[in-house]
């Protein structure tokens, strides 16, 4: 088969300045468009997928679905924490640390308000967490009413600045630093002290326990010794499985991008089959030529389905640009939306990675293939013998 | 408009081309209804302005905190009140974790006043007084009992999650109401069950008498708690709303965006094909306006097509919309986000915006292509093939 | 004959191409009696299709006068010279330049929409046009379900729809076959003598020309010839000038 050179094609393209580019800029605000919606997905997911370790049990009462509707006894937790499985640290105690969660309804830099997590932690909590660091100020000291802010938080609510007082009518906290955990859950909260906490909302336990494990044989030992007590009335689940199921928060975000992508690839598409059926006709001498100087019905296919995918590509890799773009100048920022599972603000930043720009790239492309099937169907089977009378 | 029937003959003079086009704007504006719809539906107010003498106390940390329930007869000796509701927040799940089974469940220790306080429900089967008299009766949203094929009589399992409980209800009323995604029962059950509960609710409810009480109640009620061991914050219902909605982030701004780029999109297809479409006729309109058609006739030759093209689209858009709208409601109804389908109509003014899309649309796109055509000398035009 | 009905004096018309001026016409003057058919020959670039379209009024020239009737169409502005066009121009094209979308009955309605005439009247005058044409039987076929000559015929019609003093033709015969040529021919004929247009028709062709009463010939966009045929000898004289021309 006598392939056409993909140079005609192009220059085909370039002759018709004003249609190419109108075409390669719908495709590309589509693509952009859905870029940025799924960016928006790909973040909260992110943070999801990226918190919580294999190895981190979290204890919580049997049914609850998060740590905001379970609860845990203070007789339970040594129950808890000399189960079978449980990892010591150096000086023999249980690697394993009783939390409490309570979300407070904050006022938004932006106005507006929204739940935040406080968390109270056991001075153990942090060595559960090894990828939390202090970025600013210190680490609250017990009973002092402190707490430490993840940077995510003190960026979208107001009074959160190291040194500032959180206050809530009789509840007061002093904000004495803030933490960063790698784009994480915790990056989402307020940590404080667990029993000054306890004390503070009245609470006569615990939301939930994390002990930590040394090796998968342990923490099936010991999720199994949780659920077979029954004196507990607890389960165990994995840290990193807990968070996993609730990537179902990001669900929407990915179901709107992709309506809205699919719907408007498909109107773009539309687009680029219009201009490549204005390409064909105004080639039909051409295209008659070519078949008359033996080029064959396929290579003719082949040559406007390339020209379409080209178009396209165009129109694709563009769209990566302006996707690119548009995160990292307009919304680089943090954002963030509320999970329902914990009831609480979740704090992210889009996240453009490589394989959405590939998918966006993927897209392009199957617009400029279906684009072009048609129109280069009606090209392959043009009458030669009439094509040439033809004027025009 | 003698020009009409040329206009329209232009418009489908290629064919594939014009319903291509008629489909990449009808598609596009589609998609801009719905969201349009959804946005439209975050602030709308769908108890029909009773909304306006409701009131919500909740514990100032945030809703999740419990409130004694002895504040009852405080609240309701304020000037203003009528009638004060109990409610609580159950949770748990039916049959399983599944999204198809997920929907609002709430309790009350006040079974006998939830109709005064939502007086936009209407019970429409069974009795309001079979379910009060029933400690473990359940009142039910009317599309709740079709969507799971409910009837009077059964009995519905719910398992607690924040509530370690069991709870077997038997249906003894279902109501009508704008938002019909909900089921209530009595906070005896659970109590019953977990005596050590007794003494706490989720929130209050407040039905006041005027909009004056509305206004001065909240300052006026959490002064009263403020320096006790369960401060409250109260808010109008809208407010409530809006807190849940502030809460889901920069909705608003990202389907706006998004909106704002759909119009470009259709801008761009649109204007292409207008543009083809005047520059194969370059020949004909020089012929139109050697046979003595001016300038602005040719202007208008051009943009009525193209405005007639967007409006096809446009129109169809919005027709294909307003008859998938039922579906659409019923889908979202039945989604784990049911609830928003309670604020869910076919928006008039979504729909004038949709239309004004269309005719700004056809106006652009065509803008460009009609001046250019109108003003190509004659002798250019003619001195063109094809 | 009678008195002239197009005066063109001195007319000059050059274009710009990049930087170059080109002259197309050169300071050319030539007076057209009303009632007359002339024939506009000269090898291409000669000037021919300019004039044409000058005194059509769909062109305007760098400098001179022309006037037609009673109008100086050289002076006139856009707007005004359509709707002179329209009322006093009918245009027979090469390529009859038909709209496709449109029936023939249609397509010559379309210079009638530009006037205030009632749908009826509309509808007698466009009966009557293709009457005369002779495609009464063809009112509702669209251009591509006609063949060359009749799509001339419906051009025609169109170019008489609004009875027109002048009607103008580059090349009317240029692309179709002797026979439909020929047919074409008479009817410019018939519509020069039993309606008393004035025809001014840019031709090739010397068969066309023949039927002309005079014939102009156009170098270089200066007047080269103008042969008129006598009363008596009729065509034949012509028909020789005609011959002399081509041959050179």
């Amino acid at each position: 088969m006598l392939g056409i050179p993909l140079k005609y094609n192009v220059r085909n393209l370039f002759v018709r300045k004003v249609t190419t580019s109108l075409t390669v800029a719908g495709i590309a605000l589509v693509v952009m468009v859905f870029l940025c919606v799924m960016a928006l997905g790909e973040g909260l997911t992110r943070v999801f997928t990226a918190s919580g370790s294999d190895r981190n049990v979290l204890v919580l009462r049997q049914n609850s679905q998060s740590e905001l509707q379970s609860g845990i006894t203070r007789d339970q937790v040594p129950l808890v924490e000399t189960l079978p499985g449980v990892e010591k640290d150096a000086d023999g105690k249980p690697l394993a640390s009783a939390e409490l969660v309570v979300v407070l309804n904050l006022e938004k830099r932006e106005g507006g308000s929204s739940n935040v997590t406080i968390r109270g932690v056991e001075e153990k909590g942090w060595k559960l967490r090894p990828g939390i660091r202090l970025t600013e100020g210190r680490m609250f000291s017990p009973g002092a009413s402190e707490v430490i802010v993840s940077d995510g938080v003190s960026r979208r609510f107001k009074d959160t600045n190291v040194g500032e007082e959180l206050h809530f009518g009789a509840y007061r906290w002093k904000v004495v630093g803030h933490f960063d955990a790698g784009g994480t859950a915790p990056d989402s909260e307020i940590w404080t002290d667990v029993e000054g906490m306890i004390n503070t909302f009245k609470r006569n336990g615990y939301s939930s326990v994390l002990a930590r494990t040394p090796d998968r044989a342990a923490r099936d030992l010991f999720v199994a010794g949780l659920s077979s007590d029954p004196r507990l009335a607890l389960e165990g689940k994995v840290e990193r499985t807990y968070y996993d199921e609730q990537t179902a928060t990001a669900a929407p975000i990915k179901f709107l991008g992709l309506f809205v992508g699919v719907v408007m690839a498909i109107g773009a598409c539309f687009g680029a089959m219009n201009t490549m059926y204005a390409a064909v006709s105004s080639r039909t001498r051409e295209i008659a030529t070519l078949r008359a100087l033996g080029f064959s019905r396929l290579s003719i296919l082949a040559s406007f389905i390339l020209e379409s995918v080209f178009l396209s590509l165009l129109g694709g890799l563009l769209g990566c640009v302006l996707g690119v773009l548009a995160v990292k100048l307009a919304l680089s920022g943090v954002t963030g939306t509320t999970n329902f599972a914990t009831f609480s603000e979740v704090v992210f930043a889009f996240r453009l990675t490589p394989a959405l720009l590939l998918t966006g790239v993927v897209f392009s492309l199957a617009m400029g293939f279906f684009g072009g099937l048609f129109p280069a169907g009606r090209a392959a089977f043009t009458k030669i013998t009439q094509a040439l009378r033809q004027v025009g | 408009m003698k020009l009409l029937p040329l206009v329209f003959k232009n418009l489908f003079r290629k064919k594939t081309r014009s319903l291509l086009t008629i489909g990449s704007i009808l598609l596009p504006l589609f998609v801009i209804c719905i969201l349009g719809t959804m946005l439209r539906a975050l602030d709308s107010d769908p108890s029909n302005g009773k909304g306006m003498y409701r009131l919500i106390v909740r514990h100032k940390v945030s809703i999740t905190n419990w409130l004694p329930a002895a504040y009852d007869p405080k609240i309701r000796q304020l000037p203003g009140v009528v009638e004060v509701l109990r409610m609580n927040w159950f949770g748990g799940s039916y049959v399983d974790q599944s999204a198809r089974n997920q929907f609002a469940r709430f309790s009350t220790s006040d079974a006998d006043r939830f109709l005064k306080v939502f007086d936009e429900a209407t019970v429409v089967e069974g009795s309001e007084k079979e379910w009060v008299d029933d400690r473990s009766g359940l009142l039910v949203g009317r599309l709740l009992m079709k969507k799971y094929g409910w009837k009077l009589g059964q009995k519905v399992t719910l398992k607690g999650d924040i509530y370690p409980v069991t709870l077997e209800l038997t249906i003894r009323a279902v109501f009508e109401a704008p938002d019909e995604t909900g089921v209530y029962f009595h906070h005896e059950a659970i109590e019953e069950a977990l005596p050590r509960v007794k003494g706490f609710v989720g929130w209050y409810w407040i039905k006041t008498a005027s909009l004056e009480a509305t206004e001065r109640i909240p300052a006026q009620l959490d002064a009263m708690f403020e320096n006790s061991s369960f401060p409250t914050k109260t808010e109008t219902e809208k407010e409530f709303q809006n807190g849940w909605v502030s809460m889901l982030g920069n909705v608003k701004l990202l389907v706006t965006s998004i909106c704002t780029i759909i119009v470009f999109v259709i801008l761009l297809i649109a204007a292409n094909t207008m543009a083809m479409a005047a520059r194969e006729r370059v020949t004909e309109i020089a012929v139109l306006r050697t046979l003595g058609f001016r300038k602005r006739q040719i202007l208008g030759l051009v943009l009525g097509e193209s405005l007639l093209l967007s409006l096809f689209g446009g129109v169809l858009g919005v027709a294909l919309y307003a008859l998938l709208f039922p579906g659409f409601r019923e889908a979202v109804a039945n989604s784990p986000m049911g609830g928003f389908a309670a604020g869910m109509k076919l928006f008039p003014e979504i729909l004038a915006v949709a239309f004004a899309v269309t005719v700004f649309v056809g106006l652009v796109a065509g803008l460009a292509p009609a001046v250019r055509s109108a003003q190509r000398s004659i002798t250019d035009g003619l001195r063109q093939v094809g | 004959m009678g008195k002239p009905l197009i005066r063109i004096e001195n007319v000059v018309k050059q274009y710009t191409r990049d930087t170059q001026v080109l002259t197309v016409l050169d300071g050319l003057s030539l007076e057209v009696e009303e009632g007359d058919f002339v024939a506009l020959m000269g090898p291409s670039g000669s000037g021919k299709t300019t004039l044409l379209n000058l005194v059509a009024g769909i062109d305007r020239p760098t400098s001179g006068t022309i006037h037609v009737g009673d109008a100086e169409v050289s002076s006139m502005s856009e707007g005004a010279l359509a709707r002179w066009r329209s009322q006093h121009v009918g245009f027979i094209f090469q390529l009859y330049n038909l709209v496709p979308v449109l029936t023939a009955f249609e397509n010559v309605e379309l210079p009638l929409l530009l006037t205030r005439l009632s749908k009826a009247d509309r509808r007698r005058q466009v009966e009557t046009a293709l009457g005369v044409v002779g495609l009464s039987d063809r009112m509702d076929h669209y251009p591509r379900q006609l063949s060359g000559g009749q799509e001339q015929r419906v051009a025609i019609a169109r170019a008489i729809a609004t009875d027109p003093t002048l009607l103008v033709a580059d090349e009317p015969t240029g692309d179709l076959d002797a026979r439909s040529g020929e047919e074409i021919l008479v009817l410019l004929e018939r519509l020069n003598h039993e309606f008393g247009k004035t025809v001014v028709m840019v031709t090739h062709d010397p068969k066309a020309a023949a039927r002309a009463h005079r014939l102009v010939h156009l170098d270089k966009g200066v007047l080269k010839e103008d042969v008129r045929a006598k009363e008596a000898a009729g065509s034949i004289g012509l028909a020789a000038a005609v011959e002399v021309s081509a041959g050179k």
